[in-house]
């Protein structure tokens, strides 16, 4: 008991602990948020057509597709498939989720992780460059910059840059059917561009925000002026001793920004045609495939909560503080 | 080296006036400043918070806050002019001739970077060392400045060195690179009384060993006298007094160099009479207000299936209208007793008892009475006010939890309040940002006893603050004592202070009260090893006693 405890107390199994809860919560809101939404697999698969379905017909689709059962067996069911590896069928494609969502993931994460490297390379120089003449007209630039790049919604930007770049200079390299990095390295790359520049430009705005507030509070550190009154030179002292201790809330912003484009790529998988896994829920509800819907979702806040533990593992790594001893 | 135009001057500063550009106007922090420092001379300079002292270490070496300039006078460093170098000259000087140790160690050293990584950058910024050169002679500046084991400590975080071995680092880089002068501004103000000692001692020998001229800034002019040789006396941005350590402290010239020699708990006079006359009556007859009977307080450390012991069968009473102090050193338990006295934490042994009835078991209404009669003061005034609250919400909200009054009676108890601590009455709307250290603290105060409270439990409350300062919370404590027979449990880590206030004394170790008794007795046969050695570390005990 007391060693159940105490393995609790130790953060990693804690956070593991707390991560499967989360999971467990997800998936019920899932259930139950399709299950309130009107219509089911029926009235999508026949559209108005399920009308005139006779009883025996709707109970034999029913059956079919596996919604005669009470809402806990088929909760219970679904859940039961996911723990075993059975995230369940597509039923219009006949293929399992678990080969859709292997399909889909890779370019999700590939286009999260771009996305990531252009916010991150545009915000930390942007915040140092805002940082470095705080008030003055550089500063005010660099933030009215970050501000409209974060009033903008990621749509419009995408359409505009995606028409302006197809129209004027017949630049469209996402008309072609998708490629993935290992079909066609270059092509993809080209593809994968503009979308990860778009959803780069407004994780930006706040990798940018977080890096300016985090190197002027830092100025003022007392550690700071010791390594001042050490001699340290100009670049020196910016790098290993402001910037270093400025990423530490850098990182978790990251980490958040991770998660939130796994879900927020939608929209810009939908506008740049990239088959990734923001699609595939969409697909999923347009056509009421309720396996599908469900365990991408799942599959999406599993990814959503690992990024955070892994966040907090980096976190780690950067400052001492909070290692585990 | 008293004399210092016989001796070897490293350090000249002749005229100098520093000015801060605010948005009021220019004011200037220190004015036409001339001052002297020979090598292998310490030289201390003393005043309140706001005299200027900082500002003239912080213009040696030319790190002044961005609104800060030199406006006439000169610093010269041998023969190189400070106030005209350019910053390129200054980095050179910066750390290998002009060596700096901050004021707070938690703070001094950067938290992401292994503690001998930062020795060996103060090395290799000057092409001193580098590489496996560096490391060694970092382990062996570690070692001298008294780290123990420094071979393993290299590579440690500054979080994993308590505040005593932080400092110890901060004195090992600033003497790095055999620095000729050393600044050394307030270096153990953050410090327990007995570390500050070990501290001192540590860097007036390796100060010695590398001849470099020693400028002590400090607020305690006991502490001054007896770590300098001369000993400057700084007051609103001039120097007022200077001369031998000696001199200053057994014949001051100047009005506010006798109020500083006043005010330095080690040399001066109780405040309270132990015995009847003139103290409050002793009440010894009757329950006393509080009383603790083998408390016992115990903390789960993670990892470890041993928890531990903060307070260890602790037996204390507290008479009515008398104070009784708790003195040790950090981690001494003094706190958290403090804390089971307030009930902001359960004992898990033994019992707490206020006014004959045990706290533990206090409920609704009963305890809302108790938090009435028992209010704390805490050692931080910076943190323990809501930087949004103004002084009258601050004041007026244990009224108003409390449901006591309406509006008007709650703002005329307010203006009371703040008049029987000596605020003045406009600082009302003001918020804590724009208070001083002392203002806070009485501010702090002036809410302990909106509730008329009977039992006041002072955690460090006057630790933080200029020696003048705590001289004038001291004298108030004692007034509102006599007003309105207050008890106090007056927690510290400093025997002198206690010693101004206390009727009565527990010294605590390692969670357990090693003796207690009367001040006196106490200061002058302390029956255990380790008051001794608290009485020892008291700054300018030496003085008192030669």
């Amino acid at each position: 008991m007391t060693s159940l405890r105490t393995a609790f107390s130790h953060p990693l199994p804690r956070r593991v602990g707390e991560a499967a809860i989360t999971l467990l919560g997800v998936s019920l809101l899932t259930f139950v948020v399709l299950r309130v939404v009107p219509g089911d697999q029926i009235t999508a698969a026949y559209g108005i057509a399920a009308g005139e379905l006779s009883p025996e017909q709707i109970r034999s689709l029913q059956a079919y597709y596996g919604i005669d059962q009470p809402l806990p067996v088929q909760y219970l069911g679904w859940l039961g498939g996911v723990l075993t590896g059975n995230l369940g069928i597509s039923a219009n494609s006949g293929l399992t989720v678990a080969a859709l969502t292997a399909q889909a993931l890779p370019n999700t994460i590939e286009l999260a992780v771009l996305a990531i490297v252009v916010g991150l390379l545009l915000g930390v120089p942007g915040g140092m460059l805002a940082a470095s003449r705080p008030g003055r007209a550089r500063d005010g630039a660099t933030q009215l910059g970050s501000l409209v790049a974060l009033s903008v919604p990621s749509f419009l930007l995408a359409t505009a840059v995606a028409t302006f770049l197809a129209n004027q200079l017949g630049w469209y390299p996402n008309g072609e059917g998708y490629r993935t990095l290992l079909e066609d390295p270059w092509l993809n790359l080209q593809q994968m561009l503009l979308p990860a520049t778009v959803l780069g430009i407004s994780i930006a705005s706040p990798v940018l925000q977080t890096t300016r507030a985090a190197i002027l509070g830092i100025r003022a550190e007392d550690y700071v002026r010791t390594a001042r009154a050490k001699g340290v030179p100009p670049r020196r002292l910016q790098v290993r001793h402001i910037l270093r201790n400025a990423l530490i809330p850098v990182v978790t912003m990251t980490g958040l920004q991770f998660g939130f484009l796994l879900s927020g790529a939608l929209v810009a998988e939908q506008i740049f045609a990239i088959p990734g896994i923001g699609r595939q829920v969409l697909l999923g509800l347009n056509q009421q495939e309720y396996a599908v819907v469900q365990s991408t979702v799942l599959v999406i806040a599993a990814i959503f909560v690992l990024v955070n533990l892994l966040t907090d593992l980096v976190y780690r790594l950067v400052d001492p503080r909070v290692r585990v001893r | 080296m008293t004399d210092p135009g016989a001796a070897d001057v490293v350090l000249s500063i002749r005229d100098l006036t520093v000015a801060f550009s605010t948005s009021r106007g220019d004011v200037e922090a220190v004015r036409g400043v001339d001052l002297d420092v020979a090598a292998g001379e310490t030289v201390a300079v003393v005043g309140e918070s706001g005299s200027g002292k900082s500002t003239l270490a912080a213009s040696v070496n030319r790190l002044l806050a961005d609104n800060g300039r030199i406006t006439s006078g000169s610093v010269m460093l041998r023969d190189l002019d400070i106030t005209a170098a350019d910053e390129r000259t200054l980095r050179g000087v910066r750390g290998s001739r002009i060596g700096l140790v901050p004021q707070d160690p938690m703070t001094g050293l950067n938290p992401v970077m292994r503690v001998g990584a930062q020795i060996v950058e103060a090395l290799e910024v000057h092409g001193r060392a580098s590489g496996p050169a560096a490391r060694t002679e970092a382990v062996a500046l570690l070692t001298r400045a008294g780290i123990a084991d420094a071979d393993a400590r290299f590579g440690q975080y500054p979080h994993e060195f308590s505040g005593g071995m932080r400092q110890r680092v901060l004195i090992a880089m600033a003497l790095a690179c055999r620095p000729e002068v050393l600044l050394a501004d307030e270096p153990t103000s953050a410090l327990d009384v007995t570390v500050q000692r070990l501290v001192l001692d540590q860097m007036a020998e390796l100060a010695a060993d590398v001849g470099a001229a020693v400028v002590l800034i400090t607020h305690d002019l006991a502490l001054a006298a007896e770590r300098a040789d001369r000993v400057v006396v700084m007051y609103r941005g001039e120097i007022v007094e200077s001369g031998p350590a000696h001199e200053v402290i057994s014949r001051p010239r100047h009005e506010y160099t006798r109020r500083l020699l006043a005010a330095a708990p080690g040399l001066a006079e109780r405040k309270v009479a132990v015995t009847a006359g003139g103290g409050p009556a002793p009440a010894t007859d009757g329950e006393p207000l509080l009383r603790l009977t083998g408390a016992v307080k115990r903390y789960p450390m993670p990892g470890r299936a041993e928890p531990f012991l903060a307070v260890d069968h602790v037996d204390l009473t507290v008479p009515r209208g008398r104070t009784v102090a708790i003195v040790g050193e950090s981690g001494s338990g003094k706190s958290t007793t403090a804390r089971l006295a307030l009930r902001l934490e359960a004992a898990d042994g033994g019992t707490v008892t206020f006014d004959g009835r045990d706290v533990a078991g206090l409920r609704g209404k009963d305890l809302l009475g108790f938090r009435r009669s028992v209010q704390p003061v805490f050692q931080n005034p910076y943190a323990s006010l809501d930087p949004r609250y103004t002084v009258a919400q601050v004041v007026a909200e244990p009224l108003e939890v409390h449901r006591i009054g309406d509006r008007a009676h709650r703002r005329r108890a307010v203006a009371e309040l703040l008049e029987q601590v000596a605020l003045p009455a406009e600082l009302a709307g003001r918020r804590p940002h724009e208070l001083s250290g002392g203002q806070r603290q009485r501010v702090a105060i002036a809410r302990a006893l909106a509730l008329g409270p009977d039992l006041v439990v002072l955690d460090e409350a006057v630790s933080a603050l200029d020696v003048l300062v705590q001289e004038q919370i001291l004298d108030l404590m004692v007034e509102l004592q006599r007003d309105l027979g207050l008890a106090y449990l007056f927690i510290s880590h400093d025997l002198a202070v206690v010693r101004l206030v206390a009727h009565e004394v527990y010294v605590m170790r390692h969670g357990r009260v090693v003796e207690h008794g009367e001040p006196e007795q106490i200061l002058t046969a302390p029956a255990e090893e380790y008051t001794r050695r608290l009485i020892d570390a008291i700054p300018g005990r030496s003085l008192v006693r030669s």
